[in-house]
């Protein structure tokens, strides 16, 4: 525990409990981010689990290993969690770890919403997982379609967990976004225009409006859900005249921009990624970015290609298919400068550059089965079967590549050590293999005719061998995963050292120590360029980084092909050790307030009857025992002295 | 070259400077949200093609939102991130709602059911 | 309070108060929240298969009375954003006392107003009616009611000397709050209440 600590920049106090009670107060985004981290890799193996129990199921034809009902609640969870705690997780522990020192600052800009916004996470995840305690999980699939949830077809608890765990977690998301807006708009360092600043950053900021901007909508599709399951209204009701489709259509306002929030930020590791381990600026950053920027705007638009075999008619679905295959062309506009930013480098085949080449190869696979799927006849045959499923693991599994770029990458910054090179290179093969062989029969079989969510099939279609083949493969990737576990554990215990810059990176987060300090920058660095690392190292054209004697070094004070050598040159090496910088205090209203919210959430699931498992109107002591605990931690809150 | 830790300074716009007494302006403002108001009232009472009803009454409110949004909020007047920031998704939502009308019928309102 | 006035000294890359910049993408976010119900009572809108409909609960002179007593609060709030921008203490008061209990009645009104529909049979499950537009004016009230809350929190804090003209941001930012608030009711108003059935 104290080497972990020591590991991430942090000298442990005396004992154990003041240690954790370090960790229940930080204010910190590094610590933050660890947290976000550990969490996140919990919830990938569980949710890794989940798949293998459906890959099981699903080995064999007419399998009884699962019973309907809890195979409904395992794909179910299993979705929720991969995208709403492995994959949003994920790229919140890189929000935290990166953006403020990418844009040379010192925190957030709200740091105690920001631990505010882990604890929402933690305990929304929980929520969303109590239902297991009940055994009735969540059983809807994570898009939770009207009238299933309703409170006729669905009794019991598993639709209310639904509910309120993604209504906890979309409270967490929130905060995260309007805090992550405010720190990129205004806490960039000196001369760091925003069309200097690195693509991760703009990735993050354009994630972090769209997490503004969509969560309300789904918020208000929950909230109707809840109300007809509790007090008796109509939304979803068509005994009433209402029409269920009214939550698909608020569900996917929300899902498809939601969808840009998860490969967003993947594509900004992506981003940072290939430059570094081609030694070349990235090819058209202008247009990356703007790209982004449209992605942003047109995910508004294409909500219902979700929908094409419900009925909208023509028109709508012409529309909606026109408006789809229009957004496919900023993201081929990324993939092209991708590929433009590798031709003629110097590639080095590290363990990040493998997944990122990866990722682009998965992603384009996945990109090209969406156009097909935006091709309203043809979708016509490919909705609902395993066609789909194939689709949107190829996108958004394919993220996962790009998520494990990113820990490799930035593994070494955060910890102070490096992972195991062969060890990396064994768990990239497994995965990809695996990753494959597992989602590119689903293709076949999906124009086969299997259809998706469902818990078995009959034999005798043609589709046994796929499916039992499908199900050896996914066990490569388990084991691929399992390799970087064990790389993990290993570098945090005797990993070799990283020094500051290990990669020769271009963005100012190498310019400081490994771990970095409390307060990361003993003094703000003035930007001048795009790349500003390597433009001090290199020259403002790279002009020195091929130059005979300048291989590559780590930035130690000492700089002889760059600058003038001189320490005050390299902003994280000072003699001051920061002595002078106020940091905020810790606090631990964040952690209170967020608990209050969770009690009332989870009072508001215990409203249902108790033959259900609920406990009826005692819920009310509940939600209201949570609503004074909010209150109470919010007034600490405002009026406790900061900093 | 020895930086301190002293950026450009860039504090925020508002604080310490000097203020003008608004209450004028306010007063002014106010008076015409109230006529607006009435307009909006008597627009609802006289008896008028069905169209050019709900144009005036959507015009007449889209008046007093962009006054109290101008003035009272101060937008006008503020750093045009602002005015970005909230017009943005106020827009984009606006397209949004106007989409969902036109899918479920009720956009060209065919009136009600009953 | 005290974490406004710091942020307010420090460096920012645009020159905008950070609460103002947070502020604003909230009620940006709002506006998502509250279009979204607004499309669901728009989406519904003459669709109830059975009574009471709006015609035969709605009293819109008692309703342009409420909503004038709303707009009329965000007179005095501006004006009370006014008074601590010039320093003086005792009018901020005022002002915002005005205002939370111009917001209260407002509130009043509301509760007043669902009673009589109730009573003419108008409840959350009859029909569609009740259910969208309880649903929609509700956590607006609810919104009115934060916001009234944070009012009274920050008159308390003039009291404890914990808000100064130092901390004029706190005050506007709340203002803002309050404004979007009624701009939601501007709108509500119309679509619901005063446009033709």
């Amino acid at each position: 525990m104290a080497t972990f600590g020591r590991a991430v920049g942090v000298t442990p106090r005396p004992g154990f409990w003041g240690y954790l009670w370090s960790w229940l107060t930080t204010v910190d985004h590094k610590r933050i981010g660890i947290m976000y981290g550990a969490t996140t890799l919990a919830y990938l193996l569980i949710g890794g689990l989940e798949a293998l129990l459906i890959r099981l199921q699903l080995a064999h034809a007419e399998s009884r290993l699962l019973d309907p009902d809890t195979y409904n609640q395992v794909f179910t969870m299993h979705g929720l969690t991969m995208i709403f705690l492995v994959v949003m997780g994920f790229n919140s522990t890189l929000f935290n770890l990166v953006v403020p020192l990418q844009i040379g600052a010192r925190d957030v800009a709200y740091p105690r919403l920001n631990a505010f916004s882990y604890w929402m996470f933690l305990f929304g995840s929980i929520l969303l997982n109590l239902g297991w305690l009940w055994g009735q999980a969540p059983d809807v699939g994570w898009f939770g379609y009207a009238p299933l949830t309703g409170v006729k077809a669905n009794p019991g608890l598993g639709p209310d967990f639904y509910v309120m765990g993604l209504q906890a977690l979309g409270v967490s998301s929130v905060a995260a976004g309007l805090n992550f807006v405010a720190t990129i708009i205004n806490l960039r360092a000196p001369g760091m225009s925003l069309f200097k600043m690195p693509v991760f950053s703009w990735m993050a900021l354009l994630t972090s409006f769209l997490m503004i901007f969509a969560l309300p909508v789904l918020a208000i599709g929950l909230i109707e859900v809840m109300f007809d399951r509790l007090f008796g209204t109509n939304f979803f009701n068509p005994e009433a005249g209402a029409n269920p489709l009214l939550w698909q259509h608020l569900f996917w306002i929300f899902g498809h921009p939601e969808v840009y929030i998860l490969v967003l930020p993947a594509m900004g590791v992506i981003s940072e990624v290939l430059p570094v381990f081609s030694r070349k600026p990235l090819f058209g950053y202008p247009f990356v970015v703007l790209s982004g920027v449209f992605i942003a705007f047109l995910s508004y638009g294409v909500w219902a290609h979700h929908m094409f075999a419900v009925g909208l008619g023509p028109l709508a679905n012409t529309v909606f298919g026109i408006t789809t295959m229009l957004i496919g062309i900023p993201t081929g506009v990324k993939i092209f400068n991708w590929l433009a930013t590798l031709w003629r480098g110097e590639l080095k085949f590290k363990t990040p550059m493998l997944f990122a080449l990866a990722f682009i190869a998965v992603f384009t696979v996945g990109g090209i089965s969406g156009v097909m799927h935006a091709t309203v006849p043809s979708d016509y045959q490919q909705t609902d079967t395993y066609f789909i499923v194939a689709h949107f693991h190829y996108v958004v599994a394919g993220i996962v590549f790009a998520v494990f770029a990113g820990v490799y990458y930035w593994w070494p910054k955060y910890t102070g050590r490096l992972l195991d090179e062969g060890l990396g290179k064994l768990h990239f093969w497994l995965f990809f293999l695996g990753f494959n062989l597992t989602f590119g029969p689903m293709h076949l079989l999906g124009l086969w005719g299997m259809p998706r969510r469902q818990y078995t099939y009959p034999a005798g279609l043609g589709w046994d061998f796929l499916n039992a083949f499908q199900s050896a493969a996914a066990f490569l990737m388990a084991l691929g995963t399992l390799v970087f576990v064990i790389n993990a554990v290993k570098s945090l215990r005797s990993g070799a050292p990283a020094g500051d810059d290990p990669w020769d990176g271009r963005t100012l987060e190498w310019a400081i120590p490994s771990p970095p300090p409390a307060y990361n920058f003993a003094e703000i660095p003035v930007v001048r360029y795009r790349d500003e690392l390597w433009a001090r190292k290199y020259g403002p054209h790279g002009e020195r980084a091929h130059a005979p004697g300048t291989s590559r070094r780590p930035l130690s004070g000492h700089n002889p092909g760059g600058g003038d050598g001189r320490a005050s040159d390299n902003p994280g090496h000072t003699d001051g050790h920061g002595a002078h910088i106020h940091l905020p205090n810790p606090s631990y209203y964040p952690l209170i307030v967020a608990f209050g919210i969770a009690l009332g959430m989870f009072g508001a699931v215990m409203l249902r009857p108790v033959e259900v498992g609920g406990l009826g109107p005692l819920g009310w002591a509940l939600v209201g025992l949570g609503t004074l605990i909010t209150v109470y931690g919010s007034y600490g809150w405002s009026f406790e002295p900061a900093g | 070259m020895a930086r301190t830790d002293q950026k450009k300074p860039n504090p925020a716009a508002d604080v310490g400077t000097e203020q003008h007494d608004l209450t004028v302006t306010y007063i002014r403002v106010a008076a015409v949200l109230a006529v607006v108001t009435l307009i909006e009232v008597a627009t609802y009472y006289v008896a008028m093609a069905r169209g050019l009803t709900v144009s005036v009454l959507l015009a007449l409110s889209a008046v007093k939102f962009a006054l109290v949004v101008l003035y009272f909020m101060h937008l006008k007047f503020d750093n045009k991130i602002l005015a970005f920031v909230f017009s943005g998704p106020l827009l984009l939502m606006i397209a949004v709602g106007i989409a969902l009308m036109a899918l479920f019928g009720t956009l060209i309102y065919p009136g009600p059911v009953w | 309070m005290a974490q406004v006035e710091r942020a307010a000294e420090h460096y920012t890359s645009t020159g905008v108060h950070p609460s103002k910049l947070l502020m604003w993408l909230f009620l940006g976010s709002d506006c998502f929240f509250f279009g979204s119900l607004i499309a669901t009572y728009q989406a519904y809108r003459g669709q109830s298969l059975v009574g009471p409909h709006p015609h035969e609960v709605f009293d819109i002179p008692y309703t342009s009375i409420s909503a004038f007593v709303l707009l009329m609060s965000s007179l005095t709030m501006a004006l009370a954003v006014n008074s601590i921008r010039l320093g003086k203490m005792g009018a901020t008061r005022i002002w915002l006392l005005l205002t939370a209990m111009l917001g209260s009645v407002f509130v009043g009104g509301q509760v007043f107003e669902f009673t009589t529909f109730v009573h003419k049979g108008l409840t959350l499950g009859v029909n569609l009616f009740g259910t969208t537009f309880y649903v929609l004016t509700g956590f607006h009230g609810a919104h009115v009611t934060v916001g009234i809350i944070i009012l009274l929190s920050l008159l308390f804090a003039s009291f404890l000397g914990r808000l100064t003209p130092r901390q004029a941001m706190t005050v506007e930012v709340a203002g803002l709050y309050w404004h979007f608030v009624d701009i939601v009711w501007v709108v509500i108003f119309t679509v619901v209440y005063l446009l033709p059935y």
